[in-house]
């Protein structure tokens, strides 16, 4: 193996500036490499980036991260990606499932959760 | 030489004049052979137009020929069709004629058999009618003899016909002889009870006399009494006058809409609110069945439960809330208070229904709830923000010297967990009030989870030692989470507001198919007439001088809400200074039945 291990991509959308910024600083601790948008960019980007993971919040200005889920899910060109749903409401498994996302974390989180829960997804034992 | 030359042109003049001549000759033979030739050719001319004229007719006796070929034709594949059509219809004769044949030689078999069977019955007559010859032979010898003894008889007939002559003569005068008897003894009948009728009548007259004598005498008393009820009544009515335009005064001024039902449930009357909070008027209203009120609107389960079970049991009710939909005035909510009054004069029942509207309240409430419910989801982005941030810190500055930083960011820690336990708080809050508070069932070792939240909730107070006796043994169906919230706001109230004491007591056990969780604290205590209000939204309890504790009042209401989501019950004992014990009951549900709200 060699030294230079290419740095796994983390796609983080959420339409609260203060959010994405911790997202960053969170993942850029552990060697993500981090991409954040305000809205959906359109999943021309997100194949364009290629993430290895895409945090998304449920609630984005006009729009419903459960739809952007659905959409990306739904693409034979983003369908592998997972995705973790970032909602404020507990208990939101049912609805992060029914969105087709494979994880969902809930406001406020722990940040060992977060780490553990991006490892758990980026891993290539998770199959990607 | 010139001579010589002369005689030569003179022969040869005279040979070219010769020769002229002789062109000449041919010039007219061969003219007199034209003229033959064209003679020739006049006549074949004349030859070729006869034949044309005779080709011509030819041809067109040709098409008239033809013509009469293709009608001959038409004709003839007419005549084929018809001959199909008659080759058919004799087939269908044919077969026609077959079937009969058949029938006929079935008919000729079924012949046969009867003629068969009309000869056995021919033999069987022959015989009988030897019998019957055997028969009328001796029937004929019998008749001689009966005919002998009727004869007999006859003689005899005579001589009873002439006894019985003499018999009925006798006979009938014994019979005119009993009618005139007869007719006497009716006479004699008839008077007798002449006689006891008019006796009856004089009875009954006597006994009417007597009877109308004593009547007059009661009348008498009567009006004596009459006249002075007369003098009451009138002395009653001023009164109840009074009363009543003093009722209807109190009623008419009221703010809130009133009804008061007869025992059938019909309005007797209404108040001038019942009338402008319901758009009616009193035409529609008097002798009106309730449930027929504005189209039959008022015709509600919770009204007609009230009515018909709740009032003849318990004589009243209170604060009975009704969602009445109208189509113009829209959804009103009201708040029903009633009660049975009897009317002792009458003996009559009515049924006194106040209303309270509180739509307006109940909109203002849900505003209310619904501008938590998106604070505290607001409030849950910063707190995020925060706390991650912070959470980074720590990590960066963990293992630096600056042990005062260290220290700060650790309170920083602290303090967001505890805000964000109040913002998930109050978003339990509106969810529940919203009836959208959502539970995962899952089935899981009760024992197990109270020895983990006791152990957790002991690290939270050093002063007090939390002991748990007995065990329930049992598998609960439930929200794992939810239940241990329960449980954890149970104990640390004990914590909370037991500050003088130095234990406390969780004891487990089951009863009736349930588990019971009781957790005493030697505390505070909490004074009778607060017990029934700890578990409403933002009540809490005061110490002796009136001061309150830090919370928002809201967990014990959360508990209630999910332990009664859990089909369980949750309750207190306390007295004011010796401490509380709280207590709750969950149903043991091996099946895995769906809770949701």
């Amino acid at each position: 193996m060699t030294d230079i291990v290419r740095k796994k991509k983390v796609l983080v959308i959420d339409d609260n500036a203060g959010i994405l910024f911790i997202m960053q600083q969170a993942l850029e601790l552990k060697q993500y490499e981090v991409h954040l948008s305000e809205t959906y960019p359109g999943i021309g980007y997100v194949e364009q980036i290629a993430p290895d993971l895409i945090c998304l919040d449920v609630s984005l200005v006009g729009q419903d991260g459960r739809d952007v889920a659905r959409e990306l899910k739904a693409d034979v060109r983003t369908r592998h990606i997972p995705i973790i749903i970032l909602t404020a409401y507990p208990n939101a498994e049912d609805m992060a499932h029914e969105a087709g996302a494979n994880d969902f974390l809930s406001k406020p989180f722990d940040l060992n959760i977060l780490w553990a829960m991006a490892a758990k997804h980026t891993s290539p034992a998770d199959g990607m | 030489m010139c001579n010589e030359n002369k005689k030569t042109d003179e022969d040869e003049l005279i040979t070219a004049r010769k020769e002229i001549v002789f062109q000449k000759e041919e010039k007219g033979k061969r003219a007199a052979e034209l003229g033959i030739a064209n003679t020739e050719k006049g006549m074949r001319a004349k030859e070729l137009g006869i034949a044309n004229i005779e080709l011509a007719y030819q041809d067109k006796e040709k098409e008239k020929r033809a013509a009469e070929l293709l009608i001959a034709n038409v004709e003839l594949a007419f005549q084929n069709k018809e001959k199909e059509k008659r080759a058919a219809e004799l087939l269908i004769a044919n077969i026609e004629l077959a079937y009969q044949n058949d029938e006929k030689e079935k008919r000729a078999e079924e012949l046969t058999i009867a003629n068969k069977e009309l000869a056995y019955q021919n033999n069987v007559k022959e015989k009988r009618a030897a019998e019957l010859i055997i028969a009328n032979e001796e029937l004929a010898f019998q008749n001689a003899e009966k005919e002998k003894r009727a004869a007999e008889l006859f003689i005899a007939n005579k001589e009873l016909a002439f006894q019985n002559k003499e018999k009925e003569k006798r006979a009938a005068e014994l019979s005119i002889a009993n009618a005139e008897l007869a007719y006497q003894n009716d006479e004699k009948e008839k008077r007798a009870a002449e006689l006891f009728i008019a006796n009856k009548e004089l009875v009954f007259q006597t006994g009417e006399k007597e009877k109308r004598a004593a009547e007059l005498a009661i009348a008498d008393i009567e009006l004596a009494f009459q006249n002075k009820e007369k003098e009451k009544l009138a002395i009653a009515n001023r009164e109840r006058e009074q009363t009543l335009s003093y009722a209807e005064g109190i009623l008419g001024t009221m703010r809130e809409p009133l009804l008061v039902l007869d025992k059938h449930l019909r309005v007797k009357s209404a108040n001038e609110a019942f009338y402008r909070t319901f758009t009616i008027d009193a035409s529609e209203t008097e002798g009106t069945l309730v449930y027929e009120l504005k189209n039959r609107r008022w015709d509600t389960p919770q009204l007609r439960e009230a009515l018909e079970k709740i009032l003849p049991q318990k004589s009243s009710f209170n604060d009975l809330e009704i969602t009445f939909d109208f189509p113009v005035i829209g959804s009103k909510v009201m708040l029903l208070n009633g009660r049975r009054l009897l009317q002792s004069e009458k003996g009559e029942e009515l049924i006194l229904l106040a209303m309270q509207d509180i739509s307006e309240q109940r909109v203002l409430q849900q505003r209310n709830d619904s501008f938590m419910s998106m604070a505290s989801h607001e409030l849950k982005t910063p707190v995020t923000t925060i706390k991650t941030l912070v959470q980074i810190l720590q990590i960066q500055y963990e293992k630096s010297a600056d042990t005062t930083l260290v220290e700060y960011l650790s309170t920083i820690g602290q303090q967001i967990e505890q805000l964000t336990k109040l913002v998930t708080d109050l978003l339990d809050v509106s969810k529940i009030k919203a009836d959208k508070f959502e539970l995962e069932e899952k089935i899981f070792d009760f024992d197990a989870l109270t020895t983990e939240i006791v152990s957790s909730c002991q690290l939270l107070s050093a002063q007090h030692s939390i002991t748990v006796s007995g065990a329930t043994e049992a598998r609960v169906s439930g929200d794992r989470n939810s239940i241990s919230r329960v449980f954890i706001n149970l104990i640390t109230n004990a914590i909370k507001y037991s500050p003088g004491a130095n234990k406390i007591d969780v004891t487990l056990s089951r009863s009736n198919g349930n588990v019971c969780v009781r957790i005493t604290d030697f505390g505070i205590g909490i004074a009778k007439d607060q017990q029934s209000k700890i578990f409403e939204r933002f009540f809490q309890v005061g110490n002796e001088h009136g001061q309150s504790f830090a919370g928002l009042g809201i967990g014990l209401y959360i508990s209630a809400a999910i332990v009664a989501q859990h089909r369980g019950h949750i309750g207190v004992e306390s007295s004011k200074g010796k401490g509380s014990t709280f207590f709750f009951e969950l149903p043991i549900q091996e099946s895995s039945v769906a809770i949701t709200v």
